[in-house]
């Protein structure tokens, strides 16, 4: 799981509802595992605080109520290929929702080690030369 | 507090074409006895980037594989967070050195991003945005 990778890749953002759910859990939980079992690199789950989507309806979060339908987001960064692989496994998880993929430049990623076990891979590369570590 | 910029950008000259910088961190990562994501924003701010925002994020794994979430961390609250800025490309690149001392583990992306409006709020009574206030 430990792949260190740096150079152009892409962004994936899945933008969907923290009530949707997947098989009896939350459909971003499910979202997780799953990028996680096929090897992606990464996942963030971002939880905004209002919006609104396809169906047009405003989702707003209110102190009273904890059941509110908040938007989430679930970023990704991979390459293109894997992104590929996984898109028609995600159209069947997702009812609604929208889905965007975006290029961008990683110029780091690590786990943290002790300096001593740090590989020719750590420092932050602009060249974006990739290789493993 | 109030850190002196003599070189911060001009509002009106700041639109266009420029780089959003994200750094995806753990919120209990530390540098010198403090949150990692505060000396990262004072990292950014000494150096007179244009701005930061730290989001918290509920839920993310990384490099090494292990899920971060409310019900795992309810003891360690190691939920992810991401720090974004963005700035011209040259001031960014001049800022990583720094950054890369300061982070342990983590992710740092760059993109192309186009700036469409970067303003200070006009202080009351004042004679109103010309110029530099418009959505270009």
């Amino acid at each position: 799981m430990t792949r260190g990778f740096k150079g152009e890749r892409i962004l994936m953002r899945i933008h969907i509802g923290s009530n949707d759910r997947w098989r009896g859990r939350p459909l971003y939980e499910a979202i997780l595992e799953l990028l996680r079992a096929e090897g992606f690199a990464g996942a963030t789950v971002f939880r905004g605080i209002a919006g609104f989507g396809a169906a047009a309806r405003v989702h707003r979060g209110s102190a009273l109520s904890l059941s509110s339908d908040l938007p989430i987001v679930v970023e990704s960064v991979d390459t293109d290929e894997r992104m590929r692989t996984i898109l028609p496994v995600l159209d069947g998880m997702l009812g609604g929702g929208l889905i965007t993929l975006e290029r961008v430049r990683v110029i780091m990623y690590r786990a943290d080690v002790p300096e001593a076990e740090r590989t020719g891979s750590w420092p932050i590369d602009l060249g974006g030369a990739g290789g493993g570590g | 507090m109030s850190v002196p910029r003599p070189d911060a950008p001009l509002h009106a000259a700041f639109g266009g074409e420029r780089t959003l910088m994200r750094i995806h961190i753990g919120e209990a990562d530390r540098f010198d006895g403090r949150p990692l994501h505060r000396a990262v924003v004072e990292a950014l701010r000494a150096r007179g980037l244009a701005g930061a925002t730290v989001t918290q994020c509920i839920a993310g794994f990384g490099a090494t594989g292990a899920i971060h979430s409310w019900s795992t961390e309810l003891g360690a609250l190691d939920l992810p967070v991401v720090v974004e800025c963005v700035d011209e490309e040259a001031r960014i690149q001049a800022v990583l050195p720094e950054l890369d001392r300061m982070i342990g583990g983590g992710l740092i992306t760059l993109e192309r991003a186009e700036v469409v409006a970067y303003r200070a709020p006009e202080p009351p009574g004042s004679a109103g945005g010309a110029g530099a206030g418009g959505v270009a």
